[in-house]
């Protein structure tokens, strides 16, 4: 048995049969970024091709909790409870690797007719990667995925109520590259890192960062829908491997007193396979596309904020001196600001975006970022100044980034660039979303004005994000 | 004319100081305004009895009153219910409110909500710019027990609401949102899934409202 996947064979019956596989697991991603999806029996699924199997239409209209979004609208839901379906994307079929009779793929939330839903993520994300490839720009961008590893299993997690867990490391200080701390975690990170090459995820590197028992794992650059494709997958190896090996693993954005789990997003731009951020004739390299876009960014980070830090737990990770940035600044090889620019030479220009969560939606995160640099594109913004100093502790009357989930919902839901260029429909049901989850956590939390984490918060995301 | 108070919410409000918020910015900008800020303390401390939550308002009678969330070992000028989904308007007393019964009347009036009756709060809603109901919704509105039917809106889409004239109160005036409504009980729903979204969708909008 190999690894190949589908894409590019044409008989699905003789992939199939030459792989074994007589299941497929089909996955899509919902708003919050969660991995929904249905075990198929191998006839179930060829039957079902080329739309795909049923699902409730509620699957892509549900809060954290899985209840249904029943106080707001949005039109491509049914009257009464319907169904929708899942369209796989047989591009994305593989192995599973483990499962010697499982394949999975990687599907979109669609109308029973194969029409797309322009709130899935995952066709959000290629609605605005197409609207690049109209100005004759392609992207290539990774993410850096932070996660926590514990040494207990979920089980014991839950029944310990999230407290006093064992994190995977040596040193009981917050240490970062600590190689006797990388060691503790090296038998649990070489089975992902064999399961990540089974599934064809190439990776550049891994290390113990900040904080107790957190783990960075960098991933190798690529288009925009393949690698948020490369994280949904990875972030569920990285589970499933936790599962396999008793042990726990969150992506929860703020999971205990410290560092957070941030997800921080580089990217670049090329036409024709060549860098448009890096322009030799222009100060610093900089080129007039890459200032537009840059400018774009800024503008709309505020905004944007909603769809990077999504939970009422991202807010937590957002303070001064905390690593991640609280502002909407940029500059070049500035860590503290929310974007820091690289752009020395051409094959190495690039922009990281800092401000994305740990508990980030992929595609809604790359979507919201490239929608910002295309309204940079198309009012031919200019940036503001570079910022140049540490953007922490800065004097109080310089504008402060969103710093709870309904502030970040009001900002989006001021900026009409951003709501025209992701859709305005769209934009405005992810809004009231966000107010739902607010509203949610304020039911069942009256009195919540900790400044740690609730047990809500750990319950709706420790392990599901 | 209509003093020009403002009340402001900290970063990271909750609903229970969103909820506040409405009440005192009815009291203190709506017509029958007879709040003199010049003759409250300049902090008023409230406790939530039900969640131990403390609030903090400060009272800058020239500008309005900031809300804020306070530590509980303040000690309480007011404590009471301010349970922002409970479906009902505040209920709070003065803490030795018999040995100061002026303060305690000014209190009332800054913190009793102002309630319309509950034809005309429904009519003001449904006309209510920015709402995001549409023209062809059509909604009966029935008082379980009183008999009174009122009708607003045209159309095909029709959503019959049946609840108590106090629960109607409470939805129209803003201090409840009718999926809450529904979810406990107290009202009762007929339409399409669409529609009654759209509606409780506008009761959320008008209970968050912070002009």
């Amino acid at each position: 048995m190999n690894n190949i996947p589908f894409k590019g064979e044409t008989s699905l019956e003789a992939w199939l049969d030459r792989h074994h596989i007589n299941r497929i697991r089909t996955m899509a991603t919902d708003l919050d970024g969660t991995s929904l999806g249905k075990y198929c029996a191998r006839a179930k699924f060829l039957k079902g091709l080329p739309i795909g199997h049923n699902i409730a239409d509620v699957a892509l209209g549900s809060d954290s909790e899985h209840t249904p979004h029943l106080s707001f609208w949005h039109s491509f839901r049914r009257q009464v409870i319907g169904d929708i379906a899942l369209t796989p994307d047989l591009d994305t079929l593989i192995p599973d690797g483990i499962d010697a009779e499982l394949g999975q793929v990687i599907c979109d939330f669609t109308h029973l007719d194969g029409t797309a839903i322009s709130l899935c993520p995952r066709t959000k994300l290629k609605q605005q990667v197409k609207a690049l490839e109209d100005l004759g720009l392609d992207m290539r961008c990774t993410f850096e995925l932070e996660f926590f590893v514990y040494d207990n299993t979920f089980d014991d997690v839950a029944r310990k109520r999230y407290r006093q867990l064992n994190p995977v490391n040596a040193s009981p200080l917050q240490t970062i590259y600590l190689l006797r701390d990388s060691v503790r975690a090296a038998t649990f990170m070489q089975a992902v890192i064999k399961r990540l090459e089974w599934y064809g995820i190439p990776w550049e590197a891994w290390n113990n960062e900040n904080g107790n028992g957190q783990i960075e794992l960098n991933l190798t650059p690529a288009n925009p829908v393949t690698m948020a494709d490369r994280v949904i997958r990875a972030k569920t190896i990285i589970f499933e491997t936790a599962v396999e090996l008793g042990l726990a693993t969150t992506f929860m954005a703020h999971p205990q007193p410290g560092f957070s789990n941030g997800m921080h997003i580089h990217h670049s731009l090329t036409r024709a396979g060549e860098s448009v951020f890096f322009d030799p004739s222009e100060p610093h390299n900089r080129s007039r596309l890459l200032s537009h876009w840059l400018a774009g960014l800024v503008d709309t980070m505020p905004a944007a904020v909603s769809y990077l830090c999504p939970s009422l737990n991202a807010y937590r990770r957002l303070r001064e001196f905390a690593a991640p940035p609280v502002t909407a600044t940029w500059g070049e090889e500035n860590k503290s600001t929310g974007i820091r620019l690289i752009c020395d030479a051409p094959q190495t220009a690039r922009i990281e975006h800092r401000v994305g969560a740990g508990d980030l939606n992929p595609y809604l995160a790359l979507a919201v970022i490239i929608a910002g640099g295309l309204t940079g594109l198309a009012g031919e913004l200019m940036p503001p100044p570079e910022f140049t100093s540490l953007a922490w502790g800065i004097p109080a009357d310089v504008p402060r980034l969103p710093a709870d989930i309904i502030s970040a919902a009001t900002a989006l839901a001021g900026h009409s660039g951003l709501k025209a260029q992701l859709g305005e429909e769209d934009v405005t049901y992810w809004v009231k979303s966000r107010r739902h989850e607010w509203m949610n956590f304020h039911r069942a939390n009256p009195g919540a004005a900790s400044s740690s984490p609730t047990l809500w918060e750990y319950e709706h995301y420790f392990a599901v994000v | 004319m209509t003093t020009p108070y403002t009340v402001s919410l900290a970063p990271g409000a909750s609903p229970m100081e969103f909820n506040l918020a409405r009440i005192l910015r009815r009291n203190l900008t709506g017509s029958a305004n007879t709040v003199n800020l010049s003759k409250l303390p300049r902090r008023i401390m409230i406790s939530d009895l039900p969640s131990k939550r403390a609030l903090s308002l400060l009272i800058d009678p020239a500008a309005g009153i900031a809300i804020s969330s306070a530590t509980s070992t303040h000690k309480p000028t007011l404590e009471g219910n301010f349970d922002p989904f409970s479906g009902l308007p505040p209920t709070f007393r003065l803490r030795g409110g018999w040995r100061q019964p002026f303060l305690a009347q000014r209190l009332r009036a800054l913190l009793a909500p102002n309630l319309e009756p509950w034809p005309l709060a429904a009519k003001k809603f449904y006309e209510m710019d920015g709402q995001g109901l549409t023209d062809d919704l059509r909604i009966h509105h029935e008082c379980i027990g009183g008999g009174e039917r009122h009708t607003f809106g045209e159309g095909n889409n029709e959503v019959s609401i049946l609840a108590k004239a106090d629960t109607l109160a409470y939805l129209y005036n803003g201090y409840a949102m009718l999926i809450d409504e529904i979810l406990k009980g107290r009202v009762q729903c007929l339409g399409s899934m669409q529609s009654i979204a759209l509606i409780t969708d506008a009761t959320i909008h008008q209970w968050m409202d912070q002009t």
